[in-house]
């Protein structure tokens, strides 16, 4: 072999060698197979709903997969990530309406007030808030006319109009829980890319303004009031919404909205809503029936499961001498109970109230709560259940087929008859007629009507823990009436102990949660915290 | 130790010097060595009597003839032994017969070393590469491989992930750990061959547990960056690279030997769970929960002993190795089979080995193949078992015959504590896995380019496994979430293929030496899971093995895929052995990475003075060795999921659709991407000193290291609005490694003949984590909470991550103390109520104890481990131990702080079963929160000790022995075991055990 050969042999090992491995080396690149990139996604038609879907999903279940697993986030209990669950939570353990009985990290501290930034609950509403916002901007940008012109699908585009008015009203109610919790937020639009650097805080006034002016721009892409499909947003959750951000302005910018409020009320007041005649109903397993109900966030046993919203209601609301049975569970989370203070509401006797609204379980149950985590201390609360207004369980033992009533129309009667004391506009008469409605509702008869003379904003606020007790509002309206925190109205574990104490003002707001002042620089933590 | 045995004839024995006799009278010496320890024989020994030099056969037979009768001096020499030097007679006409037992040389201080894509001579080394060879493996119930050098590597620790589960996974680390959301585990190279990282397959479990142990030829840890370098992206968790036995090497001659070793052994739980018995417990409900007195049932019941068992195990190999002139082949078949320590829980495997090596074309070509496989078969010992051990109350029975839950007693109540005996005899879960790994490598001398050879090897792993369970209707669980009966199963399956092909050129001219590396690698990895589900069975009959009609039937399907792509250089020079220099650098190109990142480059570089060839030296004669080594490099680390970098969809399941009106429909969502996503970056710094004293009767080494990690991956809280999900996948965050080690390895009495020798190894290795910065924005406010979920509250995790302190340092309130040390539990702000004002420091002082009063404080990992083995042979016995220990490691007690206070006994309907702490510290509400449950769980234990006896005469020698694993354990931490899990959180580990094993190793 002489050295031309060798050479030769040389070049063909290598030629040899570098075509083996360009065959191999070719293609780095592995697309995900069992899901879809946003890439592909939209070529199939029916995706478009689907992520519609999601956006309202997103308000009940916590994963892809239900009750559990493949959850929206990460490194966080999915069944305490839901939704409904925490606004319920921050919006009813820190008031007077009631406690919960578990030790989990930072859950008493709900109860007491003395909530650290670093509480896992106010990280997970913190998160939830801004996760529903994402999602939507998120279709927004997927949904435009020139991504429906690239894909082909304009013929879709008057119904792409409907659910992006949809999408839009699901990032309002998610902004107003925003700033209704947490106060200066950043505010974060379909114009913001994603992975971009993190968002300015913007102003409570800033987002008070979008929220006004994104539903203000919705409404007519909406259905009227009433002429929505059940779970989805029509006018009337639209006016619902509306009429309690401006009720609240005084208190999220300082001015007073309260004729915008009375405004907005009108137009529920004109759809086809009517009040139950069996209040109870409202809270069972077939009040997607109830034609009250203004806007829901519905479940079901078999195809909308979660461990949040009704089935942490229902369940923990159970214990002691209960039987799980009556109330269409499968068991008894031994968790909440009723404040004494919301019990004294009622028309003595409590355990047997002229007013049906008092719906409380009292055997075994003492009145007062020694200790937070004895199921027996506090009087036991069944007002969510399992079971139909025919007294039939529920699909399934662990997850209820009760929806989560977020709006409905008694709601909207106690807020003519607030609007109208705070010189909103109305009648009083009408007003009057109103609360009286729903008091004979809830005594069956006329005995429990009220006079003129005793419509007052301090009997709304008191009648509006008896309609709406439980029912996620309790906070905002204490907070409205000056009440929620200081010292002019102590109730039991108010600051930590059982006589109740007087509480800083800061609380009004959660803190921005201290992961988020983490991840995002730019924000300044609230006042006090 | 060496021990010679020469019978030579009475006759001749009374004998005459040789050299007086006339010098043409020549005799023979025949002989056989074999491996002390093993009994198998050694091929190639050189044994060299006068001038004349053989080498032994593959069965370690060798025939010296026509040497004149006399006396010699025969000398016995290979690498990795002790070398013998024994007298020997030959007599006129005779044979001499003599046996030969070699003793493997456990802390060798010569040899060739694998550095990955070839091998080096270990005086040259520059990086920090530390072999164990089978010889100083731990011995006793080896079931997965991480196991044989726990102990034995300066700063590599080596922890059961669950205790003393058979076949249960294994964590290594080495230096510490790199990263945060990564995995920390080192890249593992079976025969050239890359395991993939995390496996993922449920019932596949540790994938180092599929490779007998006694197929294993040596371990070799790669630490630092210079040595791990050359495997890229893969390499910063560093490089633990098994070498399979091969057989004979082909200059053996024709001829096969038979190796038979088997063992058994019984192992009992070393230490139970401090859990109230059935009389405290009486007390305690009678005087803490006086209302629950209606449920104190009148049994005596340990449920800890109904669930536990004494574990048989037993093992047996055979192994047949042999060859001719140009091949030679080893083959090995194994089982072995261990029981748990709780019922139910078994681990068999199958295995075979094929190890084949051929030469061809002038020895030009050299073929190695060797494909291992494994079929493992698990039974599982059901979730929740234990911890309902721990929780049933002990005044309960086992049975209640008018149970409708299979005969066994359960509360009436469904969030009461279930029987663990009624689960575990109900459940039935297990799981099969074949796993096979092969390779076929071809080593071309290049003809005409003197040094130069290519070398191609294609590799693959393949895995198959099955996990199948079922839960009859009539469990209570089952009955009570209203799934009434469950079967289900899930195959997943994984394929690797690797293709490497690299020349190399070794070169030496004059004072310099060279070797050149240089080639390419791909690695793909496939990986699909199908699974079912199916419940609210019609009959519980079929068990396992069918469906009978389910009201709900669920499937799902997952698949998965990674590429890499890499191309890899390394030079190796040295001048008149003195300066030597390693350069590496490798290209790596990963279907993991991020659009932009695509391809990364991981260079290093290593310098070593050999002080102890100066002239200056040569004073110095106790000095046998002294090299002065610094490196340098840079490192990945890509073991992280794939697909990071899309923004993929994820179809909803059935069960989380959204109502429109009266139809339900079914979502997608969005993920969270980062779309630049890359590997982690570790830099690392070593400067070590090699040094052997007393002609390398002592040695070591002593190493400094600092390794710092950028870009770590983790899953960062999103600044709201800006990503799908609250947190993203991406690069983050920085932190740090530095440490020391220090090896010494010794003859502490050097053999006279068969008199007593003791090879001692001890190993001290120190280590610092420090999270430097987590903010992807660097603002101030950063502490991030970490950790797994403990029991007791929902979500609640005790771990943080925060810059100055180590990477998951425990996060808990300041218990305050009284004066005989205990937590106090009183109400010392006279308030009513015992709560945090009352017991925890105001750490911020801000006048209130809440959340953010928890301080970070300790961590789980070790500050020291050591290592100890000791090896003595004393004529035919021969006893070894290994010593382990590891100081400033914090384990959080879990089982004491989730039942440990009196309220749990009224909390649910049924009163549970306490943790004895609770009647220490009287608590009577959960304190999750407090320091008091974390303890220093640092600790001293005897991992083992053996005692060989070896019958030399016996067919081809047979050793028997007994070996005692995990004699004792010292350590102040109170909960069962201070070193199970690396998390930190002790919540009902799988017991570790004692295990006594006895067997025998019989050559054919």
């Amino acid at each position: 072999m002489d050295k031309t050969m060798l050479i030769q042999r040389i070049k063909t090992v290598c030629i040899a060698s570098a075509l083996l491995v360009a065959a191999t080396s070719c293609d780095i690149t592995t697309e995900p197979k069992s899901t879809v990139t946003d890439a592909t996604i939209f070529q199939d038609k029916n995706n478009y709903r689907a992520f519609l879907a999601k956006l309202y999903a997103g308000l009940v279940v916590t994963g892809q997969q239900g009750p559990h697993g493949n959850g929206d986030f990460q490194r966080l209990d999915e069944g305490f990530t839901q939704y409904t669950r925490q606004l319920w939570q921050l919006q009813t353990l820190p008031t007077d309406e009631a406690v919960i009985g578990w030790g989990d990290a930072g859950l008493p501290e709900m109860i007491f007030q003395t909530w650290a930034s670093a509480n896992q609950f106010v990280q997970m509403m913190y998160s939830r808030v801004f996760y529903q916002v994402s999602l939507v901007n998120e279709f927004l940008r997927e949904t435009t006319d020139e991504k429906l012109a690239e894909r082909g699908h304009s013929d879709m585009s008057a119904e792409i109009a409907d659910y992006r008015a949809e999408a839009r009203f699901l990032r309002a109610l998610s902004y107003w829980h925003g700033i209704d919790l947490f106060g200066d937020i950043p505010l974060v639009t379909e114009e913001s890319g994603l992975g971009s650097t993190p968002p300015e805080q913007s102003t409570r006034q800033a987002i008070f303004d979008y929220i006004v002016s994104e539903l203000t721009a919705i409404k007519g892409d909406l259905p009227a009031a009433g002429a929505g499909q059940y779970g989805r947003a029509d006018q009337g959750a639209l006016s619902m919404l509306l009429a309690k951000v401006y009720m609240n302005a005084e208190v999220y910018v300082g001015t007073d909205r309260y004729s915008d409020a009375m405004t907005e009320l009108n137009t529920i007041l004109a759809g086809t809503y009517e009040l139950n005649s069996n209040y109870h109903a409202n809270f069972l397993a077939d009040n997607h029936t109830s034609l009250e109900i203004i806007f829901a966030v519905p479940q079901d046993g078999v195809n909308t499961r979660t461990w949040g919203n009704l089935t942490f209601l229902a369940h923990a609301s159970c214990g002691g001498s209960m039987d799980n049975a009556d109330y269409g569970l499968d068991g008894c989370w031994w968790g909440l109970r009723a404040q004494p203070e919301l019990v004294a509401m009622f028309p003595a006797p409590q355990d047997a109230s002229p007013d049906g609204r008092a719906i409380f379980y009292t055997d075994g149950q003492n009145l007062q709560i020694a200790s937070i985590s004895n199921f027996n201390d506090g009087w036991a609360a069944p007002k969510y259940q399992n079971v139909t207004s025919t007294g039939e369980p529920g699909s399934h033992g662990t997850y209820p087929d009760t929806d989560y009533p977020m709006f409905r129309l008694a709601d909207a009667y106690l807020m003519y008859a607030e609007l109208h004391l705070r010189g909103g506009g109305g009648d009083r008469a009408t007003a009057l007629g109103y609360v009286n409605q729903l008091r004979q509702r809830a005594y069956g008869n006329q005995s429990g009507n009220i006079a003129d003379a005793e419509l007052t904003l301090d009997f709304v606020l008191d009648e509006r823990a008896r309609e709406l007790w439980w029912e996620g509002h309790r906070r905002t309206d204490l907070i409205r009436y000056g009440l929620f925190t200081g010292g002019t109205y102590i109730w039991s574990w108010k600051g930590g102990t059982q006589a109740g104490g007087a509480t800083p003002e800061y609380l009004n707001l959660y803190p921005i949660p201290a992961s988020e002042l983490v991840a995002n620089p730019n924000l300044q933590q609230n006042e006090g915290y | 130790m060496f021990r010679v045995r020469y019978y030579v004839s009475a006759l001749i024995a009374i004998g005459v010097c040789a050299g007086q006799l006339v010098a043409q009278a020549t005799g023979n010496i025949a002989g056989r060595i074999v491996d002390a320890s093993t009994q198998e024989p050694i091929a190639l020994v050189v044994v060299r009597v006068a001038d004349r030099t053989e080498q032994t056969d593959a069965e370690g037979r060798f025939v010296i003839s026509g040497i004149p009768a006399g006396r010699y001096v025969l000398r016995a020499n290979l690498l990795g032994y002790r070398a013998v030097v024994d007298t020997v007679t030959v007599v006129s006409g005779q044979t001499a017969d003599v046996q030969i037992a070699m003793d493997a040389v456990a802390f060798a201080v010569e040899g060739v070393v694998v550095t990955g894509y070839g091998e080096q001579e270990r005086r040259d080394l520059t990086g920090v590469v530390t072999e164990v060879r089978a010889e100083a493996f731990n011995t006793g119930r080896v079931i997965s491989n991480e196991e044989l050098i726990k102990g034995k590597v300066a700063g590599v620790q080596v922890t059961e992930d669950n205790g003393g589960e058979p076949g249960g996974g294994l964590s290594i680390r080495i230096r510490g750990g790199t990263s945060i959301s990564s995995s920390n585990e080192p890249l593992y190279v079976i025969d050239g061959v890359p395991l993939p990282p995390g496996g993922g397959l449920s019932a596949g479990r540790n994938p180092m547990s599929f490779i007998n142990p006694e197929d294993i030829e040596s371990v070799t840890v790669l630490k630092d960056a210079s040595a791990t370098a050359i495997y890229g992206s893969q390499g910063a968790n560093g490089v633990v690279i098994v070498e399979t036995r091969a057989g004979a090497d082909a200059a053996a001659r024709t001829g096969a030997a038979f190796t038979y070793r088997g063992n058994v052994s019984s192992s009992t739980i070393a230490k139970r769970p401090d859990i109230l018995n059935a009389a405290q417990f009486r007390e305690v409900v009678a005087a803490e929960a006086p209302q629950q007195v209606q449920y104190l049932g009148d049994a005596d019941t340990d449920w800890i002993e109904q669930v536990e068992q004494s574990a048989i195990g037993q093992e047996h190999t055979l192994v047949v190795a042999g060859g001719t002139r140009d091949m030679s082949f080893r083959v090995s078949g194994g089982y072995l089979g261990q029981e748990g320590v709780l019922q139910k829980t078994k681990w068999e495997r199958l295995s075979l080995n094929v190890a084949y090596n051929h030469r061809l074309f002038d020895d030009r070509l050299n073929l190695h193949a060797n494909i291992m496989g494994a079929r493992t078969e698990d039974k599982f010992t059901p979730g929740g078992v234990l911890g309902n051990a721990t929780n049933m109350a002990p005044t309960q029975p086992v049975f209640d015959e008018n149970s409708p839950y299979g005969g066994y007693f359960e509360w009436d109540d469904p969030l009461a504590t279930d029987n663990p005996v009624g689960q575990l005899n109900l459940i039935q879960d297990e799981g099969t896995t074949f796993r096979s790994i092969g390779n076929v490598t071809g080593e071309y001398a290049i003809p005409r380019i003197d040094g130069l050879s290519a070398t191609a090897r294609l590799g693959y792993v393949v895995t198959n496994s099955e996990r199948r369970s079922f839960y009859p209707s009539i469990l209570k669980a089952q009955e009570e979430n209203g799934s009434n009966g469950t079967v289900s199963r899930s195959n997943p399956t994984e394929t690797s293929y690797l293709f490497d092909g690299f020349l190399t050129y070794e070169r030496d001219i004059d004072e310099h030496g060279l070797i050149l590396t240089g080639g390419y690698s791909f690695n793909g990895w496939n990986w699909s899971s199908p699974s079912f589900y199916a419940q609210q069975l019609h009959s519980d009959m079929l068990g396992l093995n069918g469906v009978p009609t389910a009201d709900l039937e669920r499937t799902s399907l997952f698949i998965d895929q990674f590429r890499l792509a890499s191309w890899f250089g390394r030079v190796n020079y040295t001048f008149r052995d003195k300066y030597l220099v390693t350069a590496t650098v490798r290209w790596d190109g990963s279907s993991k990475f991020g659009k932009g990142n695509q391809w990364g480059t991981f260079p290093s570089a290593a310098v070593a003075w050999r002080i102890s060839e100066e002239p200056f030296m040569y004073g110095a004669g106790f000095i046998s060795d002294l090299k002065l080594r610094l490196s340098w490099g840079k490192n990945g680390n890509q073991a992280f999921p794939s697909y990071q970098q899309y923004k993929d969809y994820v179809f909803g399941g059935p069960q989380a659709q959204a109502l429109f009106g009266d139809e339900y429909v079914s979502t997608i969502r969005p993920s969270a991407a980062d779309p630049n996503i890359k590997w982690e970056e570790t830099k690392s710094w070593n400067i070590g000193v090699d040094y052997g004293l007393w002609n390398d009767r002592v040695f070591g080494a002593v190493e400094l290291y600092t390794k710092r990690t950028e870009d770590l991956i983790f899953d960062v809280i999103v600044a709201a609005g800006t990503n799908l999900s609250n947190v993203v996948t991406t690069n983050v965050g920085t932190m740090t490694n530095k440490g020391i080690e220090f090896t010494l390895n010794t003859t502490l009495f050097q053999a006279v003949g068969d008199g007593f020798n003791w090879d001692f190894n001890i190993n001290a290795a120190y280590n610092k984590n420090e999270v430097k910065q987590i903010n992807p924005f660097g603002g101030e406010a950063e502490q991030i909470v970490a950790g797994p979920f403990i029991s007791g509250g929902v979500g609640s995790t005790v771990q943080v991550l925060q810059p100055g302190y180590a990477r998951n340092s425990f996060l808990l309130y300041q218990h305050i103390l009284d004066g005989a040390g205990n937590p106090i539990y009183e109400d010392v702000n006279g308030d009513g109520s015992i709560n945090e004002q009352d017991l925890y420091v105001d750490a911020n002082e801000d006048g209130i104890v809440n959340f953010d009063d928890r301080v970070p404080m300790n961590n789980p990992a070790p500050d020291w481990i050591l290592g100890s083995t000791s090896i003595m042979r004393w004529k035919s016995f021969d006893f070894s131990f290994t010593l382990l220990a590891q100081l400033g490691n914090y384990m959080y007690n879990n089982v004491a702080s989730s039942t440990g206070f009196y309220e749990r006994l009224t909390q649910s309907a049924r009163p549970s079963n306490l943790h004895a702490s609770a009647l220490k510290y009287n608590f009577s509400t959960s304190q999750y929160f407090s320091d008091a449950y974390l303890e220093d769980a640092s600790f001293l234990r005897m991992e083992n000790i053996e005692l060989g006896y070896t019958f030399r005469q016996a067919l081809n020698g047979i050793r028997v022995y007994g070996i005692l694993q995990n004699a004792f354990t010292i350590t102040g931490y109170s909960g069962v075991d201070p070193t199970s899990t690396t998390s930190g959180i002790d919540n009902n580990i799988y017991p570790r055990t004692r295990t006594f094993t006895a067997g025998l190793t019989v050559g054919f």
